[in-house]
């Protein structure tokens, strides 16, 4: 597994190819994302809705390892 | 602390506002949650000359990377037509350093008397019936800042709308998504910023704007909704790269990722004590993705507005609304046409843009807009006027 793969709540970010650009924060419609400049949090708002993952231009979001819609390999 | 400003985000829509209220005597603070203003950049760094006057920046050479005489659009094909820069929009003519351009507007707003914090996040606001300042974590620890009024200008990802009760979140059809290049040992063609439709960029387009003669911003938006697998605009931005013969070779020096709103103009952007501004109050132009222009101009009148607001001691909705009337005034009509326009293109086939291309660039089209271009498919097109009825 990635070492840079860090769990944050209902979602996982990998934080070596994150950007920091927050796509994803603008796009989520719970407002449930916050990015403290270059360090994602997920609060528990979150509806695992997916948006962040497919917004994402570099793909550093997924679902946590093991849920049925995870990318991750 | 206590402001009668508080401005979150020092963006080029927080530093103008914040020149145009500290300029008309109001104490303004801009708080930037990134250690460096303008860094990482998050731009393709295409923007107009004609505009910049309006907002009171100066041309500076520090800032400008390199010139171009007008925009390129070329079609599925490779059909292309060109525009003079003068008529091509708020985005072309000039392509700039955008992190140095931003510091410059911050230096503006610093000269005007306005204060900065950079590293400062604000992670919520002080709400007393109307917004009353804000809640931040700096390098200090955690900072409370209380103020006249709260200016969101916080870019794509604002939350600070959202925190305030204005309800700024988008339609994944309204959200495009963007990954940039910025390459060099290429050859772009250095007179021109190119607009590639097509090209396996679904209800987007690819962008190669020139830096020099051997290095380009290349980049590709494509609408969220269209969007499946993860990652999926890496691999169609990848794709493209590859078939185009002059960008074969090119190294990757930067990469940047975004996302910009493609959204119609949004309901509200004041309430009492708070306003939003630039692409946080979604202003980007649905057609270009470009925003930088209507971030400054709304600044501009944002400032004046909050100027006038710290001087009476009232930052009502209502006093606040003076800025809600200004920037639709200014840029409501054109926001929401293009905004009609997008939701056309990205239906369109790849035929379509072919055929429509074909006419235009045989036209000599001497101003370029929407309705120019609705008038000459009514007349070279006219197959084509019922798909576009609703527009004309
Ligand atoms: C890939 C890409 C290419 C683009 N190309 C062009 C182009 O060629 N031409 C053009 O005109 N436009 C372009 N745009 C759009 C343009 O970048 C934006 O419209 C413009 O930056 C808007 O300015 P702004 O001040 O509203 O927001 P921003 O420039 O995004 O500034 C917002 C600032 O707020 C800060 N911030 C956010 N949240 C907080 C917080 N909680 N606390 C403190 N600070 C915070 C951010 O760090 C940021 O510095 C592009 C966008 C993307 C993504
Ligand atoms: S969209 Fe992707 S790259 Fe951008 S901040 Fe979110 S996770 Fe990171
Ligand atoms: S899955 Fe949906 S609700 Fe959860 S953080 Fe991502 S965008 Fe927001």
């Amino acid at each position: 597994m990635v070492q840079s793969l860090r769990d944050v709540g209902k979602m996982t970010v990998d934080d070596m190819m994150c950007m920091h650009c927050g796509a994803c924060v603008g796009t989520c419609p719970e407002n449930a994302i916050f990015l403290n400049e270059v360090f994602i949090t997920i609060n528990e708002d979150c509806n695992q809705c997916g948006l962040c993952m497919r917004v994402c231009p570099v793909g550093a979001m997924d679902y946590p390892v093991g849920h049925k819609l995870s990318q991750l390999g | 602390m206590h402001y009668d400003v508080v401005i979150v985000g020092a963006g080029p829509a927080g530093s103008i506002t914040a020149k145009y209220a500290a300029q008309g005597g109001a104490s303004v603070i801009m708080l930037e949650k990134r250690q460096e203003i303008g860094s990482p950049v998050r731009c393709g760094e295409g923007i107009a000359r004609e505009w910049i006057d309006e907002v009171g920046i100066k041309l500076d050479r520090k800032w400008i990377a390199h010139e171009v005489e007008g925009a390129k659009v070329v079609s599925p094909n490779g059909n292309s037509f060109c525009i003079n820069e003068r008529i091509a929009g708020d985005e072309v003519g000039t392509v700039i350093e955008r992190d140095l351009f931003d510091r410059a507007l911050v230096e503006d707003a610093v000269r005007a008397g306005a204060d900065v914090m950079v590293k400062t996040a604000v992670t919520g606001l002080i709400k007393d019936g109307g917004v009353k300042g804000v809640v931040a974590d700096s390098p200090r620890g955690r900072l409370e800042i209380s103020a006249g009024a709260v200016v969101g200008a916080d870019g794509f990802e604002s939350q600070v709308g959202c925190w305030g009760g204005i309800d700024t979140r988008l339609k994944p059809r309204d959200v495009t998504t963007c990954l940039q290049y910025r390459m060099t040992n290429i050859r772009p063609d250095p007179d021109y910023c190119e607009f590639i439709l097509g090209s396996g960029a679904p209800g987007g387009y690819v962008w190669v704007f020139p830096k020099s003669e051997e290095s380009a911003n290349v980049g590709m938006g494509m609408q969220l909704w269209k969007l499946k697998k993860k990652g999926e605009l890496r691999y169609w931005l990848d794709k493209y790269i590859e078939k185009d013969e002059r960008l074969k070779g090119g190294k990757i020096i930067e990469i940047v990722s975004g996302a910009v709103s493609t959204c119609a103009p949004i309901d509200k952007t004041v309430s009492d004590g708070l306003l939003l501004v630039g692409d946080a109050a979604r202003m980007v132009d649905p057609i270009t993705g470009g925003g930088i222009a209507n971030a400054c101009k709304a600044g501009r009148i944002a400032g004046e507005v909050l100027a006038e607001a710290a001087q009476a001691m009232d930052f009502s909705e209502e006093m606040l609304t003076k800025y809600e009337k200004g920037w639709r005034k200014r840029l409501e009509e054109a926001l929401f046409r293009n905004w009609m326009a997008k939701e056309k293109l990205v239906t369109l086939s790849d035929e379509t843009f072919d055929k429509i291309i074909e006419v235009l660039a045989r036209e000599n089209l001497d101003h370029l807009s929407v309705l120019n271009i609705l008038k000459v498919i009514q007349r070279e097109l006219p197959e084509l006027v019922e798909e576009f009825m609703d527009l004309i």
